[in-house]
């Protein structure tokens, strides 16, 4: 069998007429309510070392946003900021690791994440073709702005310098990443993104029988008439389509075989990125896991380090 | 069986004797297996669910029990194990679709309920495993005697708990060597631990009595399962050398590559080959 070449391969998502002006609505709409940043201690999960808080701010549609912020004590600031943006089905992480390291850390619990979810939860599976054949009130539109404006929030939070912001995330975090250093070119100083997801997504459905993607061929299986009018609201939503306003050094890493979120669309969307301070890293034999395990942890660490010049603990 | 686990094995399996119901998921139904939701309670009247997955090819067959991991999402089982096994995947109490009544938090879950042994979250969470794997054996066209179950804890700590398991496979397991792990500043969630020794040091010597009732250790007396795969880190070999050491049955300690095709390519083939049956069909890479 002759092995494949998986960057060779050519997603066809298509730009959309009105992408941009769909997502300049959208932002509009997203900042026409105000952020209400809300800070709560956490005592239970602070450590000598490291200050836990629940976040909460409003976003689209006016919905409640949950996160957790983790800082370093005894540190003078201004801080270095690290957004982290979650997975699909996994909960946002408790960011104590990366306060020891230095940093003002944001852990962002999107809309149908516990904690966000007591109006918009369509579930796991669910959430990747909730309302997919009515392109406008697609379930990632307003989550998409959750992940912004949790930005927003850590870039705005005194003590952090907001010169000094990083975005991070694997699997949906690397689509959330690769959205975020795109919608905020200019403020975003660095990025790492592994195993972007929701890139060429109709093409992702046809690569592999893996969830969350599969939720696509579940939804086509059952409901065969609306293919065109899901095609049409993923394009609207393809990080394919966002990535090319990028300006900031960022590194991404796959798994050449990932089956969850094949590698093919991860050579494509990288391929897309604009700017020219980006770089590669590919893992033979490595699925969804994308090179973590094997030493891929540390490379993302010191190319954020690098840039972010944070003072650990 | 210690006193602890054995009223909670007697409640459990009575529970496993109410209503079962059983409906038709044509969402989650493809080419090789129908899917099917299955709702029933739990220990307490406590209303649970579950993804059930039937072959479309001729049976009898092998029945797997997908223990739930930790999280609060259950996973609609992988596409190969839904072609080869009847596979149910219970979302156990606080985990989505069976939270109407309780939702676990994470982090939170690991020590809720601590210190007390009858108040720790855990015992009824184990309860719902082991209603379910007796759900699971009430199917028709199965083979019982070839039962698997796989996960974490939880499907380690199930297979302690029930007669007849043919193979397991399990690791990553949350409440091994438990005191050593937890030195300096592990991640979460052993980090919760240390959140709660912290925050309640005059209570950590009731935790951890109640904690050791889900040492692997000391439950490994109780796994009788024909053929066992433990799945450890490098720096975790000696531990599972020495809990499937332990073990009566065939078992063997796999040190994952870290590579994530090839340690599931391995744990699947281990598993398909315990059990006696053909590995599902690879879907990934399909050119």
């Amino acid at each position: 069998m002759t092995r494949r070449d998986p960057s060779a391969w050519e997603s066809s998502v298509r730009r959309p007429d009105d992408f941009d002006e769909y997502w300049r609505q959208t932002e509009a709409a997203t900042l026409a309510v105000p952020l209400n940043p809300r800070l709560e201690p956490v005592p239970m999960r602070s450590t000598p070392d490291v200050e836990v808080f629940e976040a909460r701010y409003d976003s689209y549609g006016g919905l409640e946003i949950a996160g957790w912020y983790c800082r370093p004590r005894n540190v003078d600031g201004p801080l270095p900021g690290y957004l982290f943006v979650p997975g699909y089905v996994s909960e946002p992480k408790l960011p104590t690791d990366l306060a020891m390291m230095g940093y003002a850390a944001f852990s962002a619990a999107p809309r149908n994440k516990l904690r966000s979810n007591s109006v918009f939860n369509p579930g796991y599976p669910g959430l990747l073709v909730h309302n997919l054949d009515k392109r406008t009130e697609y379930g990632y539109r307003g989550f998409y702005m959750d992940a912004i404006r949790a930005f927003d929030f850590l870039s705005g939070l005194d003590e952090v310098d907001s010169s000094r912001i990083c975005v991070q995330g694997g699997s949906q975090g690397g689509a959330l990443t690769l959205l975020v250093s795109a919608l905020r070119a200019g403020q975003v100083a660095c990025a790492s993104a592994g195993a972007p997801y929701l890139c060429s997504m109709m093409d992702a459905a046809s690569l592999t029988r893996s969830y969350p993607y599969e939720e696509i061929n579940d939804y086509l299986r059952l409901y065969p008439e609306r293919e065109d009018a899901a095609r049409d609201t993923l394009d609207l939503h393809d990080i394919h389509n966002f990535v090319d306003k990028i300006e900031c050094p960022i590194i991404v890493n796959i798994g050449l075989m990932d089956d969850v979120c094949p590698p093919e669309t991860g050579f494509a969307v990288f391929d897309q990125i604009g700017g020219d301070d980006k770089k590669l890293y590919t893992y033979e034999d490595c699925a969804h896991d994308a090179g973590t395990g094997v030493g891929h942890d540390k490379i993302m660490h010191q190319f954020l380090a690098d840039h972010l010049k944070p003072v650990g603990l | 069986m210690n006193e602890y686990w054995s009223a909670r094995v007697d409640a459990a399996r009575n529970a496993a004797k109410g209503d079962v119901s059983i409906e038709d998921l044509p969402i989650r139904t493809n080419e090789t297996s129908n899917a099917y939701s299955v709702r029933f309670n739990g220990v307490g009247d406590y209303p649970l669910y579950a993804y059930l997955h039937v072959p479309k090819s001729d049976g009898p067959h092998v029945p797997l029990f997908q223990a739930p991991g930790y999280g609060s999402v259950v996973a609609v089982p992988p596409y190969e194990r839904r072609a080869a096994y009847v596979v149910l995947a219970l979302c156990h109490r606080g985990q989505r679709l069976s939270n109407s009544q309780y939702s676990a938090a994470y982090p939170g879950l690991l020590t809720d309920g601590l210190p007390g042994e009858d108040t720790y979250a855990w015992g009824d969470i184990v309860a719902d495993c082991i209603t379910a794997v007796q759900i699971l054996l009430q199917q028709p066209n199965i083979d019982a005697s070839r039962l698997a179950i796989s996960g974490g804890d939880l499907a380690l700590i199930t297979a302690a708990l029930t007669d007849g398991v043919h193979a397991l496979q399990s690791g990553g397991l949350m409440f091994a060597d438990i005191d050593e792990r937890i030195k300096g500043d592990p991640d979460y969630p052993l980090a919760e631990f240390n959140d709660f020794k912290r925050s309640y040091p005059d209570d950590w010597d009731e935790a951890r009595a109640t904690l050791a009732n889900y040492d692997p250790m000391a439950l490994s007396g109780g796994i009788n399962a024909n053929k066992v795969m433990l799945s450890a880190g490098a720096s975790e070999k000696g531990y599972y050398d020495g809990l499937a050491s332990a073990l009566s049955g065939e078992a063997t300690v796999r040190v994952n590559l870290s590579k994530g095709h090839l340690d599931h390519i391995a744990q699947e083939e281990w598993l398909a080959e315990a059990c006696g049956i053909e590995p599902g069909p690879a879907h990934y890479p399909r050119f």
